[in-house]
């Protein structure tokens, strides 16, 4: 699927009454920059290109609606032209500002031409929402989100642009259709096969809201535990303001940390012991020993051995020193085959040697030792927890002395930690084995895994009532085979995507290392949590081009105030970087962005730009429209639009 | 527009993995083909699922008979 934007025309809105082509001739300009001062009405016009490609306008409150209201119009038009994969759609959304309402229209050939309402043709209604339109109409808060724990916009960029739904809608096509023959099948057991029927939706609905509150629940956790985690160090500094305890808190924190870090020391000690089996009970040791005992006698194995006495034999001398002669060569080659076994042998002699090593040989770790590292770590939790109460103490007589904002700091921190042990207690719950008193009918029953195993019994028990058990099995098949292959392609592709997106942070930020280390939901850092403006916004293009010059769906990219945040040398990265990446760059701009950015554009994109300047009619704007050029203008009531690179470079800071 | 060359590896790996035929994933790529590029009737959409169920490879135990 490829999308381009041809144009746009807005009447009676906050932003100028202009209307904006970005062909020239016929043939859609792969750079357009339309530079707007700021007041323009940047901000409408991204919001209308928006709703247009999403439907959302007709949800909107009409109070939302009258943000859009110019002073004195009762009515509003906003018409975007696209075209997708050459086939032309527009569409209209009318504003009724008196009863604050909007409205659609749609034009396609592919829909039988004019239709009310928000009608895209099927094959290009699944990239108009919310999660597609986002990438491409780019949303400012994109950059943080792609890097926020808890976000999942990296990931569900990728399924989009990657198109790996396409798998998933094979796995829903294929199971729908068996669930319909189950339906339709007439069956001798009439009531089983309803009561089944309804059972499987019930435990349908049941499964999707304990899924729904599983990622809703780790997602608010990761959000949780960066919260606490910078609550935490503003009341760690906030507390050590005032002199009287300073220096108390101080040692507090010094001691519990080493405490933590030994506690952390002691713990991966334990566990490094209970993964030998022998250490966890003498009754494994003891098993271990007799199983080496009863094992065969050392025997080589011949796939890797056989030659060392072939080669041994040719040898004039044994390792032993003696002559080899005919005798000793061929009584050498005749039992070396008492010494050879299959290849099994040489794990069973490795298996020998560790067990020697490992639970026989004096000195060696014994249950004795993981005991004692066991009764460290109980003692050395205590230590942490005392000076971890020690702090809360000193904290609290801050408080008393009158520290509101610690006060209210220390309140929400304790909320949001209560916040996290219910939703660990409820994930515990979710993620829990079945038990056998686990029911349907239970509302507080959460566990996902007794959820599935019933659904998936109950759909397995409608099948054989319904006589759809083939095509049952068959749809599993399908399922598991779309799900497997989503989950390779999604980490193969994050792999890959994580090589690209750092070899081009090294191009956009040589100055300032910054690497991405790998793509989960969201995207991390690699030694860092969190990032500035400018790395943000660069890491945010870095991926979304990644991501548009690799995926198979072209979208154009449109980019509001691209390179504000940037400085002089990153701007020319990103600008050499963005265009050659997308099919069509849209870039609202300001003057005082156009330094090194425009001009870097331009050259990646082999100077097909198309270079627009438009602003409103005011007091202020006078001066400009007696100096307009005589070619390219466009004015209105209440706005100007300019057509034109020369017109573009000369409308700088001063003249707005 | 053409399938992702991952994409398409993923799905020729997993088909294996299930121990199906190389001509299942052959009729899953074409339809994810097809589905991309918005070429996909409800018509053909149950032509494609007839055709992948008639060459999948089931367990000993699973057959028409038990239906």
């Amino acid at each position: 699927m490829k999308i381009n934007i041809l144009g746009w025309k807005s009447t009676g809105l906050r932003s100028p009454d202009i209307e904006v082509t970005l062909e020239q001739g016929h043939k859609v300009t792969p750079v357009s920059f339309i530079q707007m001062p700021n007041g323009t009405g940047k901000t409408t016009t991204l919001d209308m290109l928006r709703a247009a490609l999403t439907g959302d306008a007709e949800n909107w409150t009409p109070e939302k609606v009258l943000t859009y209201k110019n002073q004195d119009q009762s009515e509003g038009l906003f018409v975007l032209h696209l075209a997708y994969d050459d086939t032309a759609l527009t569409f209209e959304i009318k504003f009724d500002f008196e009863n604050g309402r909007a409205s659609y229209r749609t034009t396609s050939p592919r829909i039988g031409g004019v239709k009310n309402g928000w009608n895209p043709p099927p094959d290009v209604r699944r990239f108009l929402n919310n999660r597609f339109v986002r990438l491409f109409i780019f949303d400012g808060e994109f950059p943080d989100k792609i890097l926020k724990a808890g976000e999942s916009d990296a990931e569900n960029a990728i399924d989009a642009l990657f198109q790996l739904y396409l798998l998933d809608e094979i796995a829903q096509k294929a199971t729908a259709d068996w669930e319909r023959h189950a339906k339709q099948v007439g069956s001798k057991s009439h009531k089983a096969q309803e009561h089944a029927l309804a059972l499987i939706k019930t435990l349908k609905a049941r499964k999707q809201a304990v899924e729904n509150a599983k990622t809703k629940a780790v997602s608010r956790l990761e959000e949780l535990s960066a919260e606490l985690k910078e609550l935490n160090s503003k009341i760690k500094k906030r507390a050590g303001s005032t002199q009287t305890n300073k220096k108390q808190l101080e040692e507090a924190h010094t001691l519990q940390e080493a405490a933590k870090v030994e506690l952390a020391n002691l713990l991966a000690q334990s566990i490094a012991l209970m993964r030998q089996p022998h250490i966890l009970h003498d009754s494994f040791g003891a098993a271990l020993v007799e199983l080496k005992d009863e094992l065969d006698q050392l025997k080589l194995p011949a796939n890797t051995s056989s030659q060392f006495f072939v080669e041994l034999a040719e040898e004039t001398e044994c390792i032993c020193g003696r002559p080899i002669d005919a005798t000793a060569k061929k009584a050498i080659l005749q039992r070396s085959h008492t010494y050879l076994a299959d290849d099994i042998s040489g794990v069973l002699n490795s298996l020998k040697h560790d067990i020697g090593l490992q639970v026989e040989s004096p000195g060696s770790a014994t249950p004795e030792k993981l005991s004692r590292i066991l009764q460290q770590i109980e003692k050395q939790a205590v230590v942490v927890r005392e000076y971890a109460q020690t702090i809360r103490v000193l904290i609290q007589a801050q408080i008393e002395e009158g520290d509101t904002q610690l006060a209210q700091w220390t309140k929400t921190h304790e909320d949001k930690q209560k916040e996290q042990a219910t939703l660990a207690l409820l994930l515990q719950e979710i993620n829990r084995p079945p038990l056998d008193t686990d029911r349907v009918d239970d509302p507080d029953c959460h566990c996902l895994k007794y959820l599935v195993c019933t659904l998936e019994d109950e759909q397995q028990k409608l099948a054989k009532i319904t006589k759809t058990v083939l095509l049952r099995s068959q749809t599993n098949i399908i399922r598991d085979i779309t799900a497997k292959a989503v989950e390779k392609a999604r980490a193969t592709i994050k792999t890959s995507l994580t090589t690209d997106c750092n070899q081009r942070l090294r191009k956009v930020l040589p100055r300032s290392p910054l690497e991405i280390e790998g793509i989960g939901q969201h995207v991390s850092l690699r030694g860092q949590l969190d990032a500035s403006m400018g790395q943000k916004l660069s890491i945010g293009y870095v991926f979304l081009t990644s991501l548009l010059g690799r995926g198979q769906n072209k979208f154009p990219l449109v980019l509001d105030s691209p390179a504000g945040s940037l400085d002089g040398e990153v701007r020319e990265e990103v600008g050499k970087l963005v265009p050659t990446l997308c099919s069509q760059f849209v870039s609202f701009i300001i003057s005082t962005e156009k330094q090194r950015f425009v001009d870097a554009v331009h050259k990646a994109a082999d100077g097909e730009v198309k270079y627009l300047t438009c602003f409103k009619i005011t007091k202020g704007t006078q001066e400009l429209i007696n100096r307009l050029p005589k070619k390219g203008v466009v004015k209105t009531a209440n706005g100007v639009l300019v057509d034109g690179e020369e017109y573009f470079d000369k409308f700088d800071l001063k003249e707005q | 527009m053409n399938l992702d060359p991952e994409l398409i590896k993923a799905v020729e790996d997993s088909v294996k993995e299930a121990g199906q035929k190389a001509s299942v994933a052959a009729l899953l790529i074409a339809w994810l083909d097809a589905s991309s590029k918005g070429a996909v009737t409800a018509e053909d959409d149950s032509r494609r699922l007839d055709l992948i169920r008639s060459a999948l490879t089931l367990k000993e135990g699973v057959s028409k008979h038990e239906d």
